[in-house]
């Protein structure tokens, strides 16, 4: 069967899209049958015109394609609640009621799972920045999860930015805005987006806000595709950014920066968004609650965890990094 | 229920809004016999080559040859006998944005013609609206990390039915190749502890924790004390493309072209090493090969090596 080509990939996020193609060559048929999982959606059919197929539950009948022996289809997978799903594509090519070709293709599909064990009570002996104890972090998944951390209300211990992380980061945006802002004059098809980013570089980097999923999906799903097709752009992102680092990088120092670095990539696919904030932990005992937001590569969110509340009690009063309470598990 | 499939079926009126370049010119040249026509687009620099091949009369030469091509995005025409392949200079020329014909200049008793048109694309979203292209966005592997890549033409029928042929060069996949790990399971956790100690000192005006800071630091001294800057710039080499590309391997028909240092939005306040390094790869497609995939794979093996060689770690 002079079948030239049929590509799924082997593996893949939950949630991304999944393409998938048959190339062949001088094949007679009547028509192609792909079986797909619930798993996978349908979201496109490359060289068929609509009347040529019929899609029914979850087999797409292809009687006729616009250019012969070609065939592209793109899935959407969908979240699972398993981090991690094998599932099979099968590809049939029929003439009359007879299967003259067969053949199956199948996906790991996978997915980032943190869980977090919190101790009760941790204590803290202020100058050697000691903790007796700490919040255990743990990936399940197989994916990279990005976990940004934040009090509660009901924390009576509040997150902050150091003096120097914040003046860094004031002039970091400023710039950035200007520099941003620029483009805009020369990519004018991309000024929503440009102005779309500077809001959440604002927001984020100044006022410690979190961006809605959605927004921040389709921000960064849309720069991607910009970036992707236009590299002129593209550069003229990285130049912003860089420069403006680079620009006030006075502000802090090499040891810092790598610190900071070190200190934002946790074990198993872990990483930390924020590794500059600190915990103001007053001399005594104080209640500690936490959120923990986890979101994948494709800026999906992948859980949204409260600690129960977290008895502190420290020699005196401290400021300790956010990443010093955490200990990471590898399963 | 044609309604609830065609949600299935991109539209292809988007490639005609780029294409639109082509078709004034594809409509301009109608009226004589068109032999053969292909188009050549070059990705990177967005640009691209409209081929046609004519027959002609120089009674037909006369009527539709000294009509204006008001197209601003062409940048260049030429014009070859397709008998001989001549070039015929000045054939056309540029004149306010306008490319205007000068019949004068065809030689007697030439009756085939090649023009060939150079054009800018103007939609920076061309690729997308033409090409369905994915990659692994992230890949599970203990010692390489084989990134799978994908591109499928959307709608070769439109491409065939009108233009004939239709080549695409060097279509760009950009793929985030994740180094983080990687680095902070091997750089040494005395290093580390070490530069914490400095950097915590170098902040206390306290004379007590001062002097407690100095006796740790004491303490701590490493084979790598001293010597933390000569790391770090060491570590900073094996992100040049030169260095990195050593660790990536491209399978045919993708090629790899160049990478630089990864644009991970969550993380770009981060301006000593990347988290990922994006390694551009390219592939061509045509109508003849309208879909194709391959492998970009990372060899996390020989980079871990790499970095333990720096921190002296056998």
């Amino acid at each position: 069967m002079p079948i030239t080509s049929l590509f799924l990939p082997t593996e893949g996020l939950q949630g991304q899209d999944i393409p998938s193609h048959v190339l062949w060559k001088d094949v007679q048929y009547t028509d192609i049958e792909v079986k797909f999982p619930k798993v996978l959606e349908l979201k496109e059919i490359h060289n068929v015109s609509i009347g040529n197929f019929t899609l029914s539950e979850n087999i797409l009948n292809v009687k006729q394609v616009d250019c012969d022996g070609y065939l592209g289809l793109l899935f959407r997978s969908s979240r699972q609640r398993s981090n991690r799903v094998d599932v099979e594509v099968e590809y049939s090519f029929r003439k009359e009621e007879e299967y003259m070709y067969k053949d199956a293709k199948s996906i790991h599909l996978f997915r980032a799972d943190i869980s977090f064990d919190p101790p009760s009570r941790i204590k803290i002996l202020a100058a050697k920045k000691h903790m007796d104890k700490g919040i255990v972090l743990k990936n399940l998944g197989e994916g990279t999860g990005i976990i940004q951390i934040e009090t509660t209300s009901k924390s009576e211990i509040k997150k902050s930015t150091p003096e120097n992380v914040r003046e860094f980061f004031e002039h970091y945006v400023r710039d950035l805005e200007r520099k941003l802002s620029r483009l805009k004059e020369k990519f004018g098809d991309c000024s929503e987006l440009i102005d779309n980013l500077i809001d959440h570089e604002k927001s984020t980097t100044l006022f410690g806000k979190r961006s809605s999923e959605e927004f921040l999906k389709k921000l960064f799903e849309g720069l991607s595709e910009k970036m992707d097709s236009n590299e002129d752009f593209a550069k003229g992102i990285i130049e912003a950014y860089v420069s403006s680092i680079l620009g006030n990088i006075h502000f802090k120092t090499i040891f810092e920066i790598f610190l900071d670095y070190i200190n934002s990539i946790g074990r198993n696919r872990i990483l930390l968004a924020d590794p500059f904030s600190v915990l103001r932990i007053p001399k005594g005992e104080a209640i500690l609650q936490l959120e923990v937001v986890c979101t994948d590569l494709l800026y999906n969110e992948c859980s949204r965890l409260i600690t129960p509340p977290i008895e502190i009690l420290a020699d005196k009063d401290c400021d300790i990094p956010i990443y010093k309470l955490l200990k990471w598990e590898v399963e | 229920m044609a309604e609830f499939l065609g949600q299935y079926v991109p539209t292809p009126y988007t490639i005609d809004k780029w294409l639109h370049i082509i078709r004034k010119i594809h409509d301009t040249l109608k009226p004589f016999d068109i032999l053969n026509q292909e188009i050549d687009i070059r990705v990177p620099e967005l640009t691209g080559e409209y081929s046609i091949a004519l027959k002609i009369s120089h009674k037909e030469v006369g009527k539709f040859f000294p009509l204006s091509y008001p197209v601003a995005s062409i940048s260049r025409i030429t014009v070859h006998t397709l008998d001989f392949f001549r070039p015929i200079e000045n054939f056309f020329v540029n004149i306010n944005e306008d490319w205007k014909s000068d019949t004068s200049k065809l030689p007697d008793g030439i009756d085939k013609l090649l023009i060939t048109f150079e054009f800018k694309i103007p939609e920076a979203n061309f690729l997308n609206n033409l090409v369905q292209r994915d990659r692994a966005r992230e890949v599970i592997g203990e010692e390489l990390s084989e990134y799978w890549l994908n591109a499928q033409l959307k709608h070769p029928a439109v491409l065939k039915t009108v233009y004939g042929r239709l080549d695409l060069h060097d279509v760009p996949f950009n793929v985030n190749v994740g180094v983080a790990q990687e680095i902070r399971d091997i750089i040494p956790r005395e290093f580390v502890k070490s530069l914490e100690t400095q950097q915590e000192l170098s902040k206390t005006r306290d004379r007590e924790e001062r002097l407690r800071l100095s006796l740790e630091m004491a303490r701590q001294r490493t084979r790598y004390t001293g010597r933390e800057y000569s790391f770090f710039s060491d570590m900073q080499d094996l992100f040049f493309p030169t260095r990195f590309a050593k660790f990536i391997k491209v399978t045919p028909p993708f090629y790899y072209d160049t990478c630089v240092r990864g644009r991970d939005f969550y993380d770009l306040t981060f301006p000593t090493f990347p988290k990922s390094m994006e390694v551009i790869s390219r592939t061509n497609l045509t109508l003849e090969n309208p879909a194709a995939h391959g492998k970009l794979v990372y060899s996390k093996r020989d980079f871990m090596a790499d970095v333990k060689k720096i921190f002296g770690i056998e």
